[in-house]
């Protein structure tokens, strides 16, 4: 999986943006708002991956954080830009 | 084909058009300082790519399709261009409406049809000394730990603009409302309206800047909600709402 769009990100008063950039990017006229976990997801995804070696990353990341919540956080957010149209399946 | 340069937030830019729509379109804004900023020019496909884009913007919002001539969709690429480059020089273009009453600015944004045009008409009727220094599209400059709202000829129809700097004061989000009342809101309410309304390039280093930038306004500027009808005390109630915060 990967995303449909490259994305620029910026944290902005504690909460993370995201805006399509490149060829493409004016097929989608939203933006992402998101948490700093949720960041470092779209930053993953931003290289053909799949949900399993995301997950293995951010559990190395967060090692004190509950394996389940981690695993939860992330479907959260793939559903979400899967939703949106922004993730490419393999 | 129509070569000429103008002065844009400071900068002076060259252009080449292929039509003079563009020239007589800046008309207040020419300059001959002899260094430029950047030089930009126009091709057959970008005139092209602003009629596709103007096509699929009104299929996605159910309008019917318009078919604009040439040399106007040329303006527009024009500007497309500018702004492209303006985050550059620590600038770049918001949609809204600035106005200016002595010298500060205020800038009125909001989603398409909202009231932009009335709101701005009123503060012209109701305060003495509003002016307004670009009624659609400004460009704002940061210089200084201060951000500027800068008068450009790229205007929307009411073509309302003033080739001047003004220091912005506030940003208002402009909302109907049956009674008019005016509330200030944290930076982090503002950010994503703000980055929802700033110039989206689809250059990664730009948009970037571009993000640096809105985030920037967060230390320099103070962000409002109006609530507001069409009545002249909607004027009085963000005017006096933003001039008395501290």
């Amino acid at each position: 999986m990967k995303l449909r769009y490259e994305f620029s990100v910026m944290e902005m008063d504690g909460e993370y943006m995201a805006v399509p950039v490149g060829e493409n990017a004016g097929s989608f006229n939203g933006m992402l708002r998101m948490n700093e976990v949720s960041a470092e997801i779209l930053d993953l995804l931003m290289e053909d991956t799949t949900p399993e070696a995301v997950h293995r990353i951010l559990r190395e990341r967060y090692p004190d954080s509950d394996d389940r919540e981690i695993g939860e956080a992330l479907t959260a957010f793939l559903n979400q830009l899967i939703r949106e149209g922004l993730l490419i399946a393999p | 084909m129509r070569e000429f340069q103008i002065t844009l937030a400071g900068r002076q830019i060259g252009i080449r058009s292929l039509y003079d729509e563009v020239f007589h379109l800046c008309r207040d804004y020419l300059s001959d300082a002899p260094e430029l900023s950047f030089r930009i020019e126009t091709a057959p496909e970008d005139i092209r790519f602003e009629q596709e884009k103007s096509l699929r913007e009104a299929a996605l919002e159910g309008k019917p399709a318009g078919f604009y001539p040439e040399p106007y969709l040329e303006t527009l690429a024009v500007y497309r261009k500018i702004a492209a480059r303006m985050p550059e020089y620590d600038t770049w273009l918001m949609h809204g409406s600035a106005v200016a009453v002595g010298d500060e600015a205020f800038l009125f944004t909001a989603a398409s049809g909202t009231g932009k045009t009335t709101h701005t008409r009123l503060w012209l009727e109701q305060i003495p000394g509003a002016y307004v220094v670009n009624g659609d599209k400004p460009l704002l400059r940061l210089r200084n730990g201060f951000c500027e709202v800068c008068g450009t000829p790229w205007s929307g129809k009411e073509n309302m603009n003033r080739n001047v700097i003004v220091p912005l004061r506030a940003i208002c989000f402009l909302n109907r409302g049956a009674e008019n009342r005016i509330e200030e809101i944290s930076f982090r309410e503002a950010a994503p309206l703000l980055l929802q309304q700033s110039y989206r390039s689809n250059d990664s280093f730009a948009m970037q800047k571009t993000m640096a930038l809105v985030k920037s306004l967060g230390d320099c500027v103070r962000f409002y909600r109006l609530f507001c009808n069409m009545e002249p005390e909607a004027a009085l109630v963000s005017w006096k709402g933003m001039r008395n915060s501290a």
